[in-house]
């Protein structure tokens, strides 16, 4: 076992101790990180720099000095955030040589805090895509099953945890980026509410839906990078301060579960759906109180998603024009052109796919019959959502129809967008979720159980996926 | 009966979709050889997408948010890393071709 392999609050109680330094952590990791590389394809840049705060913490130890427990951690950064003078891509040929002049908001936290960040992991293009086979350099290869896709968008980051090559990660979950790849890893994957990370720095897909997530060995682990992330940030107006105290709680008897009978009712492989039914089942003998529940308008949440969100990527992606930053075709006549080929060579196909359907949808004549039902829809399932916390404290749910992703198989777009259903609709609702490991399929496959909670409830979502995990035994236990 | 005429409605609402139209408003070219699978599959989602419930009188829509001053601060970015990542600079300028023609 190497030091990669213990999880995040071991390895802080190891450096206390003087068990291991702080640079046999990093070395340990990056050694891991660079074996995986060559079957993941987990990482699109390492951080030459990491090593120099990895020397710093250990100095601090050696000087007796008091240090956050996140230093001297090794985190992988999903490469749509911008890292100040580390290439940051969003795995485009658009950006494929950008250097941000600055640091996003929770990178300068996790600076603060002594966290070593140890490269930039691999993703769908622009967060766009559900499998990390979108992105201009190569698809990520889950290091559980190496024909199976990490999962998406934040597939670098759920696979360079799952396989040691990073201790923590953070993504981002715009329709569930961060918990599928989570759940398809075998890993924790934690989507806060919206609002209570900034997203300044975060390279935007679509703004009232964006969301930086943490992804971990363990629901502590997970716990314990959202607790430095988190908080409000005047340079992005939509974040407001939740307190979070520092222990998760386990006394949970009588938690009230929901079971929303719509999403139940969804196709998802059998596998799956006894795994989650299992987990339920556990938690209701361990005392918790299941209520099935309804929600009506969860069967249109995808089809609205996909309108929002397509929109906004139809508004954010208008950035990128060859001037500023980013690809510019070559021999270009006039301004038109320049846009227009610089954009069409920037861009890959499923990127502009969904800018074209955002034009579409706002576009006069249609904006009314498409963006309008859907805003909506949105406030219908959110008033829904309200109603339902009424009855239960969290919901259980999968969090994808499959436990693997076969790579380089076709299947059609519209099979593909509607296996969203299990996230989405948490997605636009703005409501926290988690992906906990759940079971494994008979072709030993992880299964990731989705518990969601209320509107800036973040904490009782990570108290029950904590008790989840303890009650089916711990981390390195199996029912 | 009913189900049928919207059925048809909605398959002759999406064939008047102009591809290429949408296309050229968003500033982007889609490849010749694969235009017309382009074409069938960004139609098919559209067919998807379209089944939401009506909107109704009584629905609230979202005003725009009020956004935070724009107050000019040090950031200590300097001029020189701003420009660095655009694809030619000249004295200090970005550069685009000629969009004025002189006569």
């Amino acid at each position: 076992m190497m030091l990669c392999d213990y999880t995040a609050f071991e390895l802080a109680y190891m450096l206390r101790k003087k068990q291991c330094s702080a640079m046999e952590i990093y070395s340990d990791t990056l050694q891991r990180a660079k074996e995986m590389q060559t079957i993941t394809n987990a990482y699109i840049s390492f951080n030459d720099e990491a090593f120099k705060t990895a020397e710093k913490i250990d100095i601090m130890i050696a000087e007796g000095k008091d240090f956050p427990l996140i230093a001297g951690i090794p985190i992988a950064v999903k490469d749509n955030i911008s890292t100040k003078g580390l290439r940051t891509t969003c795995a485009s040929k658009m950006l494929c040589n950008y250097i941000p002049p600055y640091d996003a908001c929770v990178i300068e936290k996790l600076k603060k805090a002594g966290a070593v960040i140890i490269g930039k992991s691999n993703m769908d293009e622009f967060a766009i895509g559900s499998a990390s086979d979108t992105g201009y350099f190569g698809a990520v290869h889950n290091p559980i099953n190496y024909y199976n896709s990490a999962g998406g968008s934040s597939g670098g980051s759920a696979a360079s945890v799952s396989s040691g090559g990073a201790v923590l990660a953070i993504g981002s979950d715009t329709g569930g980026s961060v918990r599928q790849p989570a759940s398809l890893c075998g890993v924790v994957g934690f989507c806060p509410s919206y609002g209570t990370v900034s997203r300044y720095g975060l390279i935007a897909f679509a703004s009232s839906l964006d969301r930086i997530g943490s992804i971990g060995r363990t629901v502590k682990d997970t716990y314990l990078l959202h607790n430095i992330i988190n908080g409000s940030d005047p340079k992005d107006v939509t974040t407001s301060d939740i307190f979070y105290p520092f222990n998760l709680n386990t006394g949970l008897s009588g938690i009230r579960i929901g079971i929303i009978k719509e999403l139940m009712e969804s196709y998802a492989d059998d596998d799956v759906k006894s795994s989650v039914m299992d987990a339920i089942r556990l938690m209701e003998k361990n005392g918790s109180i299941i209520k099935e529940i309804s929600i009506s308008n969860i069967r249109s949440a995808v089809n609205a998603y996909y309108i929002i969100s397509s929109a906004e990527a139809s508004s954010n992606l208008a950035r990128f024009d060859g001037i500023r930053y980013g690809y510019r075709a070559p021999k270009c006549e006039n301004l038109s052109e320049l846009y227009k080929k610089s954009r069409s060579e920037g861009f890959g196909e499923e990127v502009k796919r969904r800018i074209m359907l955002g034009t579409f949808v706002l576009s006069e004549g249609f904006c009314d019959d498409y963006y309008k039902r859907a805003v909506s829809l949105r406030s219908r399932l959110c008033s829904e959502f309200n109603e339902a916390f009424k009855q239960c404290d969290v919901v259980a749910a999968p969090v994808y129809p499959k436990a693997g992703i076969k790579l380089g198989v076709k299947a059609t777009l519209t099979e593909v967008y509607s296996a969203d259903i299990f996230t989405v609709p948490s997605s636009i609702a703005g409501l926290p979720a988690i992906s906990v490991p759940c079971g494994m399929t008979r072709d030993n496959l992880p299964v990731g159980l989705q518990l969601i909670g209320n509107r800036l409830c973040d904490k009782i979502v990570f108290d029950v996926a904590y008790w989840y995990e303890l009650i089916r035994g711990g981390i390195y236990g199996e029912t | 009966m009913c189900g049928i005429i919207v059925l048809i409605y909605i398959k002759e609402y999406i064939m008047e979709i102009n591809v290429r139209k949408i296309a050229e408003l968003a500033a982007l070219e889609i490849d010749k050889d694969n235009f017309s699978d382009f074409e069938a599959q960004f139609k098919d989602i559209i067919n998807m997408v379209s089944e939401l419930p009506e909107y109704g009188k009584f629905d609230v829509f979202p005003e725009p948010m009020k956004l935070r001053e724009d107050v000019i601060e040090n950031n200590n970015i300097s001029q020189n890393d701003l420009l660095s990542n655009a694809h030619e600079i000249v004295n200090n300028y970005f550069t685009a071709p000629k969009t004025v023609e002189y006569l």
